[in-house]
């Protein structure tokens, strides 16, 4: 590392942060070549002043201190380009919403403030060039697997945005590779087929036929799918046959009697009206005994107690996905759900988009959906997989990387990659597919040897920022350090800014890609250098877009929390805490009572959330 | 909430006895599916044992012995307000009356024999006069509950703020209700 310095340009927010922060402290940090006060950075004559001055004193780095809007982060790369300096080699601090617009205190705002630039400026020393990118090339064709209505309004609607559709009946065996450069291994009743595709749109197999019955019998249907819907078309129109022509009697049991779409509300209407007595099953409250030739189901009815009906015929598992299903999830490398369905349920997924980029699901694969639906799904399918599959050039940079040299073959950051971004042959070194990986860290953070990496935030960079942000002027009591991670707490974190709520300045963050992220060594140096307490602030288990984030959150914690008893350091101090991201108040009481002065310094951030909540 | 004396019956199911009740009442009782807006509007909900949303869903199951054994059909005062408010357009309150009428064609004590006297004596006060007259309605039903010591007060207050007539009024065409009730009678009602 050269000694040009890394130079500090401070933003005064058109000079509203003056009042707030003591700027002339935080332009005299020290550990800069050189400093510069502006009032407008977002505005072109701002961002060319920081351009020509940075060029002046020939730094080679740059640390900016002013607000996190999008035009900030905008002028930031213009000006490293302008003056010359590697994109890499900047940093933009949040000063405003996630500083000076929550603290209250001006002395304990300014020495966070200060902390966090120090934090920026040890990042940027430690900051690795970005993989250089790679050309991905889409032919334009995508697979289609499956003769469903949703498989063939995929392949009609693709035909329409001018790709190639291979529609496919069969079995998927292989499937290999990255979005916009797939191969695919498929067994027909012809042999087996080989295609080299940008995308995949999946469908599963055809519904469960219903099992003979003969008139007059007693039927149930046994509908346990897990979560939403729980109820099929198929399913309605069997029972509705069944009472009402067939002089049976049908008892329906299910958990969610999801009936939105076109035809289904009428159809559960008409069922009901014939007869079909539709009960609703709590967890836990089924028992089913077998006697005789019949089944006899007991069941808790809220209100009624305990229930007992004697049937003929037990239609079970019509909502279960077919096995045909399940193993096509697994050829595919997208995680399955209870039922067999796949994906698991993510709240910021897009409707028919799996964790693997480039690979999508509809109809009887992703759940028991009606014809209606399964066609949406999937002219949904193609014009999602038009983005990566679409005939041209892609060029992609790989947000991991693998040092080589560090790497033992353990083939572990392989197994552990929820998205399927790493890849290896024999004879080859470890891959990261750019086109798959999404930057979680996940890897690294399982990696024993610390091999690969997050380019934009390697370990080395990580711990630097840590170690600079907790030391630093007195904050007013102990730190408490957050790791927010980039889906769910940092814009619940932008959102208490935003919306001006002040939380102690005694809480550190430090964003990341996932949780995933986080080893215990993370957790508990923060505790060494005496913080308080260590958040890890996450998304809830069924929304996070890596699939195991809290999962290893919780598993670091009790790891770390062990590793602290050890150290001589608290074991009950490192925590974690689910959040969406809209669930700023949840943060705001977190953030408010993790303090030391938890009542006094608690700030409106908690108040609120006691009012919200009371 | 189940009768005490219901919970200890077997919760057996009788799909059959569902039918019964809506050929009884002329009501699909099988649309219901399970809002509570009839509980949520019913007046006398708070007293009742079993609530008419989970009435309605015993009825659908066939708990003919728990039904029968509830005194929620008795408090039902065929307000309707159920019937209004019904998004499937079910006359609960209708439902109420043949579950009632259920119970009386099996014989035997029903769950509030105070309301079915109550019920009876002012039939028959429409019987005899034509129209309903709370003289004799009251003293009966009185006399039949043993309740005289009790409402004798209440009774004699009354009449002299002039709200118990003693005397009946007879409608003209007394015959013709008469015949009514025969006709009734022999269709089997009661």
């Amino acid at each position: 590392m050269n000694g040009y310095g890394t130079a500090l340009a401070v933003c005064t927010c058109g000079g509203t942060l003056c009042g707030r922060l003591d700027v002339e402290r935080i332009v005299a940090a020290p550990g800069f070549a050189s400093a510069l006060v502006i009032h407008d950075l977002c505005l072109p004559a701002g961002s060319a002043r920081v351009a020509s001055w940075l060029r002046e004193t020939a730094a080679d780095s740059l640390v900016v201190a002013a607000c996190g809007v999008p035009a900030a982060v905008q002028a930031v790369v213009e000006v490293s380009r302008a003056a010359g300096v590697a994109e890499h080699r900047t940093s933009l601090v949040d000063l405003r919403e996630g500083c000076a617009w929550v603290h209250t205190q001006a002395d304990q705002a300014t020495a966070k403030a200060l902390r966090m630039v120090a934090s920026a400026a040890a990042g940027v020393r430690e900051s690795t060039p970005p993989v250089p990118d790679v050309e991905v090339r889409p032919s334009g064709r995508v697979l289609v697997v499956g003769t469903g209505p949703g498989s063939l309004a995929a392949a009609a609607r693709l035909k329409d945005l001018g790709c190639e559709a291979v529609l496919i009946s069969g079995t998927l065996e292989r499937f290999e590779g990255q979005a916009g450069e797939f191969k695919a291994r498929i067994r027909t009743d012809q042999g087996v087929e080989c295609h080299a595709v940008g995308a995949v749109i999946a469908a599963g197999d055809a519904p469960a036929r219903m099992p003979a019955v003969q008139a007059g019998q007693r039927v149930a249907f046994l509908l346990e799918g897990d979560p939403w819907p729980s109820v099929t078309e198929s399913t309605l129109s069997a029972a509705l046959h069944l009472a009402r022509d067939c002089g049976c009697r049908v008892l329906v049991l299910f958990r969610d009697m999801g009936v939105a779409g076109r035809g289904l509300e009428e159809l559960y209407r008409e069922a009901r009206g014939s007869g079909v007595t539709f009960v609703r099953m709590e967890e836990g409250s089924l028992r089913i005994v077998e006697a005789g030739g019949e089944w006899v189901v007991t069941l808790e009815v809220p209100g009624l107690g305990s229930v007992t009906e004697t049937v003929d015929v037990l239609v079970s598992g019509a909502t279960d996905a077919l096995q045909g299903t399940r193993g096509l999830a697994e050829v595919l490398g997208v995680a399955p759900r209870k039922g067999g369905w796949a994906p698991r349920e993510r709240a910021l997924l897009e409707p028919v988009a799996t964790e693997r980029n480039g690979v999508f699901l509809i109809g009887s694969a992703r759940g028991p959906y009606t014809t209606d639906q399964a066609v949406r799904q999937g002219e949904a399918a193609a014009m999602a997989a038009l983005s990566v599959a679409a005939p041209g050039v892609i060029a992609v940079s790989a947000r991991a990387s693998v040092d080589v040299e560090r790497c033992a073959f353990c083939l572990t950051c392989l197994r552990v990659c929820p998205h399927q971004a790493v890849t290896t042959a024999l004879g080859q070194t470890m891959r990261v597919l750019p086109a798959a990986c999404q930057g979680c860290g996940v890897c690294a953070a399982a990696c024993p040897a610390g091999a690969i990496q997050i380019t934009e935030s390697p370990n080395r960079r990580l711990l630097a920022e840590m170690d600079a942000l907790m030391n630093g002027p007195p904050l007013g009591g102990r730190p408490t350090v957050v790791f927010a991670c980039a889906n769910s707490a940092v814009p619940a974190l932008q959102a208490l800014g935003r919306l001006r709520l002040s939380y102690p300045a005694q809480v550190l963050v430090v964003p990341v890609p996932c949780l995933g992220r986080l080893e215990a060594v993370h957790c508990v140096r923060p505790l060494a250098a005496g913080a308080r307490r260590v958040l890890l602030c996450g998304c809830y288990d069924r929304s996070c877009e890596h699939l195991v984030g809290p999962a290893t959150a919780r598993r670091v914690v009790e790891r770390a929390s062990a590793l602290a008893g050890t150290l001589g350091l608290d074991p009950g101090a490192i925590h974690v805490a689910s959040l969406a991201p809209v669930d700023w108040h949840k943060l705001g009481q977190i953030l408010g009572v993790s303090c030391d002065d938890g009542d006094r310094n608690g700030g409106e951030a908690s108040k609120v959330t006691a009012h919200a909540t009371a | 909430m189940l009768p005490r004396e219901a919970r200890a019956l077997p919760g057996r199911t009788d799909p059959a006895w569902a039918p019964v009740i809506e050929t009884a009442s002329g009501e699909r009782v099988g649309l219901c599916f399970g809002c509570g807006i009839c509980t949520g509007s019913c007046p006398l909900a708070p007293a009742m044992d079993m609530l008419p949303s989970r009435l309605m869903k015993a009825v659908q199951l066939g708990l003919k012995e728990r039904v029968l054994k509830a005194t929620a059909p008795y408090l039902c005062v065929g307000c309707e307000t159920c019937a209004v408010r019904c998004p499937n357009g079910i006359d609960v309150a209708r439902v109420m009356d043949a579950v009632r009428q259920a119970g009386l064609a099996r014989g035997g004590p029903v769950p509030r024999v105070d309301i079915q006297r109550f019920h009876q004596w002012f039939l028959r006060t429409v019987r005899l006069f034509g129209r309903a007259h709370e003289g004799l309605l009251s003293a009966g039903f009185s006399l039949q509950q043993g309740r005289l010591r009790e409402d004798l007060p209440t009774g004699w207050a009354l009449m002299r703020h002039g709200r118990l007539a003693l005397w009946p009024h007879f409608i003209r065409r007394r015959r013709e209700v008469r015949r009514l009730f025969r006709a009734i009678g022999q269709r089997g009602g009661r």
